[in-house]
């Protein structure tokens, strides 16, 4: 009976989504409002706006979908699922994180934060190096030390 | 340049330091491998705060604990000192071997006129003691941090147990020593707390009708130190497990040991991934283990290997100490103290790891970590430079690192 009930999410740019509960409440955030009853109708999403809800309702979805299913979806099919969810671009990356955080999903939180730190990680030090000159807050003097002291790192 | 982070290609760390709150950035921090850690601490102060942080050390630790732990874990060796990446060796992949022994040269442990007995690993730090037990080491092979220790006052040159762990409940590192010749049968324990940076003495009796099996370090697991030992109270001497609870600092009894038919006794402890480990066999040509992964009476004992080894050369009465397992499910042994050797008991054949030796070797795993053996406060000028900018109240320790 709860799956088939629907709620309302409002979007920050005001957009509505209606979506079954089941799926609404993957976020921890929106199911503590709708169980202590503060929740209004429809449910605003402040912080979130319309383009990065439906990206984030779209993985609720098929996390929901596939836990559920009778011939149950097999774990590299939804593995390979959300490495296609997250190939997009920086920016959009980074608003699904921020919305993951704030709605409280786990799962897309690390899918997306393991994401950026795939991509930042790093190959050659030379090629670091060449990223960290740009806005590095350290004297000279100091990153030489730093760099001495974190020399492990570096081999 | 095919740079994964030129500017044009997108994301930069910079333009990740930039984007996120604090609590974000840490997710972010925290899935990637330490060697990345240790190099983004050289972006900007921020990050060199965020990364050098203990709860940031801590977290990182958990992470890798509740994941594969075995893709984190190494194996350190004394005589010389010397790291294994014992995986390297299992994969085929040729050039390999040579890579997986790292010597290092670290000067403030040289081991050539006072050579370093291992103590015990925990959370990423090695705890050495300095022969003539003129002090002990601590050392964390990942970020290189060393720190030396003073030993205690009660100096004995034979007969000491010794250990180390964490103890949780007081979030703090101990090194725990027993002055006893054969165990704990004088009850007088003297324990290292990290966090104090000073011994103490406090009473742990043994029960009389229980010794230990053999000197050597506990093993630390679960928040406890264990060792095997013989129970002989009854007619026929029965193998236990004892075990020093480093919270409580109390001697316990707490663990079974499998139970089994025939002429089995129980030779040593080890840690298996996050499971109890013990083993039979170090001195014939077969190898039987088991593993436990539950605390109290009601823990179960599961057999993990039963195999022959005779294909292992040389005379089968030199000692084979397990000490690494591989995902493949080989088996790192250390061999007669020479040396260290990876075996496969599906078809009884082994490889020899490219290791030095000068005299007996002594060998354990450890994990890379973050894990300062500072714990809280770096000796670093880069620390306080870094800490007063941000306005932190803390108490600035500026060693010169030479």
């Amino acid at each position: 009976m709860a799956t088939s009930r629907k709620v309302t999410l409002l979007s920050s740019d005001g957009e509505s989504f209606e979506v079954e509960q089941s799926v609404a409440v993957e976020s921890i955030t929106i199911k503590d409002s709708i169980e202590e009853g503060s929740a209004g109708n429809p449910i605003p999403v402040p912080k979130v706006n319309s383009k990065i809800l439906a990206k984030v309702i779209e993985y609720c979805k098929k996390h929901v979908e596939s836990a559920k299913a009778e011939d149950r979806v097999d774990d590299e099919d939804l593995v390979a699922w959300d490495a296609d969810f997250v190939k997009v671009d920086q920016a959009t990356l980074f608003d699904l994180i921020r919305a993951a955080n704030f709605l409280n999903i786990k799962s897309l939180l690390d899918l997306t934060c393991q994401t950026v730190a795939d991509m930042i990680k790093g190959k050659t030090p030379e090629e670091k190096r060449k990223t960290f000159t740009i806005r590095n807050d350290f004297t000279p003097e100091e990153e030489e030390e730093v760099r001495r002291e974190n020399q492990w790192a570096f081999e | 340049m095919k740079g994964a982070f030129a500017e044009s290609s997108g994301t930069s760390a910079s333009a990740v330091a930039e984007s996120f709150a604090e609590d974000i950035l840490i997710e972010i921090l925290l899935r990637l491998p330490i060697k990345s850690l240790g190099r983004f601490k050289c972006v900007c102060k921020r990050w060199w705060s965020l990364i050098s942080d203990r709860g940031f050390a801590k977290s990182h630790l958990e992470r890798l604990k509740a994941g594969d732990i075995i893709s984190s874990q190494r194996i350190f060796k004394t005589r010389p000192l010397e790291t294994i990446n014992y995986e390297l060796l299992d994969g085929g992949i040729g050039g390999e071997d040579d890579r997986a022994v790292v010597k290092f040269h670290e000067p403030r442990m040289d081991d050539s006129s006072w050579p370093l007995e291992l103590v015990g690993s925990c959370d990423g730090l090695v705890c050495l003691s300095v022969m003539g037990y003129s002090g002990f080491v601590l050392y964390n092979p990942t970020t290189k941090k060393c720190r030396n220790l003073p030993s205690s006052d009660h100096f004995r040159p034979d007969g000491f147990l010794f250990g180390f762990g964490y103890d949780s409940r007081s979030d703090d590192y101990k090194i725990v020593q027993s002055k006893g010749r054969n165990g704990f049968e004088d009850a007088q324990v003297v324990i290292f707390s990290l966090k104090s940076g000073s011994w103490r003495t406090t009473q742990a009796k043994l029960e009389s009708h229980l010794c230990l099996y053999e000197r050597g370090d506990g093993v630390y697991w679960k928040g406890a130190l264990h060792w095997c030992g013989l129970d002989r109270s009854k007619e026929k001497a029965e193998d236990v497990i004892i075990s020093f609870d480093l919270s409580e600092e109390k001697l316990q009894q707490l663990l079974r040991l499998p139970e089994v038919n025939g002429d089995i006794s129980f030779e040593g402890l080890g840690v298996h991934g996050a499971n109890l480990f013990v083993y039979h066999g170090s001195y014939k040509d077969c190898f039987q283990a088991w593993i436990t992964s539950e605390y109290g009476k009601g823990g179960s004992w599961t057999k993990l290997y039963n195999f022959t080894t005779e294909g292992i050369s040389g005379y089968s009465f030199w000692r084979k100490i397990p000490v690494a397992y591989t995902r493949s499910g080989k088996i790192v042994f250390q061999v007669d103290v020479y040396r260290t050797i990876m075996f496969n008991p599906e078809d009884n054949t082994y490889k020899d790891y490219p290791t030095q030796c000068r005299h007996d070797v002594e060998s354990t795993i450890y994990m890379e970590t973050l894990i300062s053996p500072y714990l809280d406060y770096e000796p670093s000028r880069i620390y306080s430079l870094c800490t007063s900018g941000l306005g932190l109240n803390v108490l600035v320790l500026s060693f010169l690192f030479s």
